[in-house]
């Protein structure tokens, strides 16, 4: 029986860790040796039992967030178009300054109830939610335009840039959003953003 | 490199993250012994990956880089579930009664249940070597623990897996191939 051939010896053998001299005197050893034959038969076993415990898992698909790949290119090449972009707009404003037109519905004042009214509420200068409540109102205002119903579009903190005619790259639409919904009102209300959720969350 | 290329290689490593799930949920269970659990595990370190690839320095260490991790997320959820528990003691008591099971199924409870009964540092050294295959020197930079500790742990829980599936060589493997007539 070979006793210099230690446990942590032996597991490096089945882990593929033991190179050279080493594994070759070991897998000699194991010729002549049938208690160091078994010794690491038994710790492929284990090895195997593991292995077979978790052979068939299978993780539950979900997906995942999609965020802008290209690593440090991606994000020189987007600073660069954000300076042009910001260079452009700039001049725009610069030639345009002259003639400012702010959107004229606009209004600055708390929100009155109402029995068919619907609130919708942004806080941030978010352009995927302001689409979305965008597209949500119009669909509101075309499916239950018999009904009476009325939309206010409650802008506070970030979200008052998504109204104002100066920033917002939404200006035309609203503009003609309200051109073609008269119980369509956008509203950019003095109020905190914890006192407004807690009021549009109570039904109108 | 032109920089179509590097746009490429930056996508494939992208693809190669998303879809590492499968191998991640193995050890996530393992460590976790619980589907839930496992399953939170991997979504966040996913997520996390893919907000930080970036921070790759080297591409060949991606299954490294997202054990590390991994392995942060795991700690952190130890440390908020029994703050005041030593890791290295964490056990987790088996939720399933292996008489009720047979066969191939009953293998799969007993090394699982095995398994979950190893203190946590000896689970995540061994897991990390069986499992994944990764190298001693990887598991101890995963981990950030020595070497040595690497090697001691994963023999003491070879050592405690031989003696707790001893009984289970005969019976459960004879159980597993048995063909029952159906009337």
């Amino acid at each position: 029986m070979h006793d210099e051939f230690s446990d942590t010896r032996l597991h490096a053998f089945i882990d593929g860790q033991l190179h050279g001299r080493d594994r070759e005197r070991l897998l000699a050893a194991m010729e002549s040796d049938p208690v160091l034959a078994e010794r690491i038969c038994a710790l492929q076993r284990t090895k195997a039992w593991v292995n077979l415990a978790f052979e068939d898992a299978r993780a539950p698909q979900h997906p995942l967030p999609r965020t802008s790949g290209g690593g440090r290119w991606i994000r020189i090449f987007g600073l660069a178009a954000s300076l042009l972009l910001l260079a452009s707009g700039f001049l725009l404003g610069w030639l345009t300054a002259t003639s400012p037109e702010p959107l004229q519905r606009v209004v600055l004042r708390d929100i009155e109830a109402g029995h068919q009214k619907v609130l919708l509420h942004i806080d941030r200068a978010d352009r995927a939610r302001f689409d979305e409540i965008l597209d949500g109102a119009e669909h509101l205002l075309r499916t239950y335009r018999n009904q009476g119903i009325a939309v206010d579009v409650l802008a506070n903190a970030g979200g008052v840039d998504m109204l104002r005619a100066d920033v917002s790259p939404y200006a035309e639409r609203i503009a003609r959003m309200l051109r073609d919904y008269d119980n369509l009102q956008f509203v950019a209300a003095p109020i905190p953003c914890s006192g407004s959720r807690k009021r549009a969350s109570r039904p109108c | 490199m032109s920089l179509i290329d590097r746009l490429c290689d930056a996508r494939a490593l992208r693809q190669r993250i998303a879809s590492s799930r499968d191998r991640l949920y193995k050890v996530a269970l393992a460590w976790s012994g619980d589907a839930m659990v496992a399953d939170d595990l991997v979504q966040e370190t996913l997520e996390t990956a893919l907000a930080k690839v970036h921070q790759l320095r080297e591409v060949e260490r991606l299954y490294a880089w997202m054990y590390s991790i991994m392995n942060n997320c795991w700690r952190h959820y130890l440390r908020c579930r029994r703050p005041d528990c030593e890791l290295d003691e964490e056990q987790f008591a088996a939720d399933s009664d292996p008489e009720q099971l047979s066969g191939q199924q009953e293998i799969i409870v007993h090394v699982r249940t095995a398994i979950a009964r190893l203190p946590v540092g000896q689970r995540e050294v061994l897991t990390l070597v069986d499992l994944e295959g990764f190298a001693y020197q990887e598991v101890a930079d995963i981990l950030e623990i020595p070497i040595g500790t690497v090697m001691s742990r994963l023999s003491r829980a070879r050592g405690f897996l031989q003696t707790a599936l001893r009984g289970l060589r005969s019976d459960a493997v004879a159980g597993a191939g048995r063909l029952r007539r159906v009337q």
